[in-house]
């Protein structure tokens, strides 16, 4: 019976459109004998079988069902064949690293077959057969959208979320809402970083003066405080993801555009190979990526400064964080995708990731004392909006607890953006795993200062609420007698940035949770 | 008995078996003169009696079959110069996390022998007395060396080298002509060191090693691999290892395949940035 219901419950939703002529080559019946389904196999990935039938297509386990006909797989003989496809700040060293550490986790050899630069196929292999065959093309975003949605590839590798016609395509084509479900995961962190040499001076600058610069408005060290030098402008492909990104978040909102005077170099190595070589020189790099130059902090006319290390990108503090994501079809993969998705999220791919040069997002703690920084900025912002008792009362309820690296952020309203979405996912799974056991957390939001306090208070509680809930309703496994959860707001009181850009009251407009 | 004694003993069985030959075959001693061009008339010759040469009666020890066979064998266990066939392999950790390395294979000179070490492979040929002598930077804590003759069983040495800690390495091993070459690029302030092992003709092992300076600035060393198409390998799959060890992780190791280029390149050179990943050095 409980086969029999394993069947019919994994006969899953329509995924193309009917009235395909195909020929019977499948008949998959239910080890009972009770139910037959006969159709056209579209394919087997070591689990399922996908079948094109009268019904539409329809994917059964496996193991449920016998197959006959001619178009049966040779279960003993699956591999699994797996296409990646999209950016290069991916491609080239994060999922290869993955891959191999994936195998040897798994106690399989591996091979990788190199046709060229950017265009390798990883094959995994027991000691009786091979197992898997992982593709990859090192492409853009665009082009791993592209691919997703044409069915070119199983996983795009991408450094943005889809633009409105990449969704449209994808919804037109059959693919699916790409914006809905799981179908996003954030495997790593990375950041936008200038870059200097280490000869230049100058080594801080605020996101306008970083837009006058690329957009070619400023071409002269000394309208920053350098020598009186030109500025020597190294760009990044325009095809690169990161491209994109600036363009969007650093040189838009200051309705500027990349200048075409600058060096376009065909990679972030060469551009920062050429940067370091050149004191003169400023160039767009990720940080995974700035070779042997010096990243520049972003600084704010209020004092604040920015630098983009690796906790200031795991907490979202620095704001140009570029977070490196997979997104996966509509459809079911195969079983040893799936496993390694899975993979990309646990703690031994965290090593991996931070061994590469990327950020992970393993959750880690930062005591009291060492806010000592931001408890300054927090001085300087009392006044009438910020009474000092508020600060008083701050000090008092975070004092004896650790803050997590898990920060969430909002990309407008309370709708949270990529990189938060994923952090409500590993609190939970921290949660059900036990690792906050005995433990208090406490759901701090934190508003910036455009308006009156007492509002942004109100919504910087709704906010810790609202993640508060969202953290519970994921974490279905987690035993909530061992662990409590609060909700706190303090407001303006503890600013990240200054107010004064949109950015800066994006920085500040937050929930961090801190635990004792 | 010593193995002068022996040398002299067979010496001399060597002598004893030449003379009884000549014993049994009573062959003449000289060819006789041409006949002189004039005839003349010859004296008539005494009456000889045939000479016969007598056989050495002196006893010999008695030998059983399988203690000759010994003798035998352990009379070509000496090569040219004198010394043991016997192989003998040795190793000792140097400084720098190396290993030295002797192989000793008196009776193989010349001969190309086969060293296997975490999973790569390199051709050493021997020296005219058979020895090789190298150094290897060390890629595991726990280090084991195979070495496979063409004629023999192989020989296996282990060594720890405990200073492993202190560096970071990728080596590349080939197995075919003409590999592809490891190359690497740093700023002055991340020195890094390149060996090779092996001959070059065949499958060679190439490290390169960067001592961390816990003193050192950050950085990053950029790995490629240079890929000359020759005639050798155009046309042809070539097939390699990696491994990559750094303190404190796991020693990541697999294989590579380069897909064949062309025969209507030779002469050209494909550089692969993007294969092999950079050593990312953080500063403490």
């Amino acid at each position: 019976m409980n086969l029999f219901r394993r069947f019919l419950c994994a006969a899953s939703a329509l995924l193309l459109s009917f009235g395909t002529a195909f020929a019977q080559d499948v008949a998959l019946t239910s080890r009972d004998g009770s139910i037959r389904i006969d159709g056209t196999l579209l394919s087997y990935d070591g689990e399922f079988y996908r079948v094109d039938t009268v019904y539409g297509p329809l994917t059964l386990d496996g193991q449920g069902v016998t197959c006959e006909g001619p178009g049966c797989p040779d279960l003993d003989a699956y591999v699994a064949e797996i296409t990646f496809s999209g950016t290069r700040r991916m491609a080239d060293v994060l999922i290869p690293a993955l891959i191999q550490a994936f195998s040897a986790r798994n106690q399989l050899s591996l091979t990788r077959e190199v046709i060229d630069d950017t265009h390798s196929t990883f094959v995994l292999s027991d000691v009786d057969r091979v197992r898997a065959r992982f593709e990859l093309r090192a492409t853009t975003t665009s082009e791993g959208f592209a691919d997703l949605i044409a069915e070119e590839a199983d996983i795009a590798l991408v450094l943005r979320e889809p633009s409105k016609a990449e969704e449209a395509m994808a919804e037109a084509s059959g693919s699916g809402n790409l914006v809905s479900g799981r179908r996003a995961r954030v495997v790593a962190l990375d950041g936008m970083v200038a870059i200097v040499s280490a000869g230049q001076p100058v080594k801080d600058l605020s996101l306008e003066q970083l837009a006058e610069v690329f957009s070619g408005d400023t071409s002269n060290w000394s309208a920053f405080g350098g020598a009186d030098v030109p500025v020597i402008l190294y760009t990044p492909p325009a095809t690169a993801g990161l491209f994109e990104a600036f363009q969007d978040r650093v040189l838009r909102p200051y309705r500027k555009t990349m200048t075409e005077e600058g060096f376009r170099q065909s990679s972030l190595e060469e551009l920062a190979d050429s940067v370091a070589a050149d004191s003169f020189a400023i160039g767009l790099t990720t940080l995974s990526e700035i070779g042997n130059a010096d990243p520049i902090r972003i600084s704010g006319s209020c004092g604040f400064e920015q630098a983009p290390s690796l906790g200031a990108l795991k907490t979202e503090d620095y704001p140009l964080t570029l977070p490196l994501m997979m997104f996966t079809p509509a459809r079911r993969l195969p079983l040893m995708a799936r496993q390694f998705l899975d993979f990309t999220a646990s703690s031994s791919a965290d090593v991996v990731i931070r061994r590469a040069g990327f950020v992970d997002q393993a959750i880690t703690t930062s005591d009291f004392d060492t806010q000592g920084d931001r408890l300054a900025h927090a001085i300087t912002a009392v006044g009438p909006e910020v009474p000092l008792s508020e600060l008083k009362r701050l000090v008092e309820t975070l004092r004896d607890r650790d803050r997590l690296s898990t920060t969430f952020r909002f990309e407008a309203g309370t709708k949270l953006d990529v990189q938060s979405s994923e952090n409500i996912l590993r609190l939970a799974q921290a949660l059900e795993t036990g690792a906050f056991d005995g433990k208090t957390l406490l759901f701090t939001g934190f508003s910036d200062s455009a308006g009156p306090a007492g509002p942004n208070n109100a919504l910087a509680l709704k906010r810790a609420r609202l993640v508060m809930g969202q953290v519970r309703e994921a974490a279905t496994a987690a035993d909530f007698s061992r662990v409590q959860l609060y909700a706190d707001a303090f407001g303006e009181t503890l600013p990240m940035a200054c107010d004064d850009t949109d950015w800066g009251r994006a920085v500040n407009r937050r929930v961090e949770v801190w635990v004792q | 008995m010593g193995k002068t004694g022996s040398a002299i003993f067979g010496a001399f069985l060597l002598v004893c078996t030449v003379v009884k030959n000549v014993w049994a075959d009573t062959v003449p001693l000289a060819l006789p003169a041409p006949l002189p061009s004039v005839s003349a008339s010859l004296p008539s010759l005494p009456q000889l009696q045939p000479v016969r040469f007598q056989p050495v009666r002196k006893a010999l020890p008695a030998v059983q079959g399988h203690q000759l066979q010994a003798i035998t064998a352990q009379q070509a266990n000496i090569s040219a110069f004198g010394i043991s066939c016997d192989m003998k392999l040795n190793a000792s950790a140097e400084n720098d996390a190396t290993i030295h390395v002797r192989i000793s294979a008196p009776c193989d000179p010349n001969q190309t022998v086969v060293l296997e070490y975490e999973g790569l492979f390199a051709d050493i040929t021997l020296n005219m007395t058979g020895m090789a002598d190298f150094q290897i930077p060390a890629l595991a804590n726990h280090n084991e060396f195979l070495v496979h003759f063409e004629q023999h069983l192989p020989e296996r040495i282990s060594i720890e080298t405990p200073d492993l800690d202190e560096y970071v390495r990728v080596a590349l091993g080939w197995g075919e002509e003409d590999a592809p070459r490891l190359s690497g690029e740093a700023p002055r302030h991340l020195p890094f060191e390149r060996m090779t092992l092996g001959d070059g003709s065949g499958r060679v092992v190439q490290v390169i090693s960067h001592h961390l300076d816990p003193d050192a600035q950050a950085g990053v060393i950029r790995l490629g691999m240079n890929v000359g198409v020759t005639k050798n390998n155009c046309g042809r799959t070539q097939s390699g290892s990696v491994v990559q060890t750094s303190p404190g992780l796991t020693q990541l190791r697999y294989d590579l395949k380069l897909a064949a280029s062309s025969c209507d390149d030779v002469g050209r050179n494909l550089q692969l940035k993007n294969i092999l990943q950079d050593l990312k050095l953080a500063s403490n």
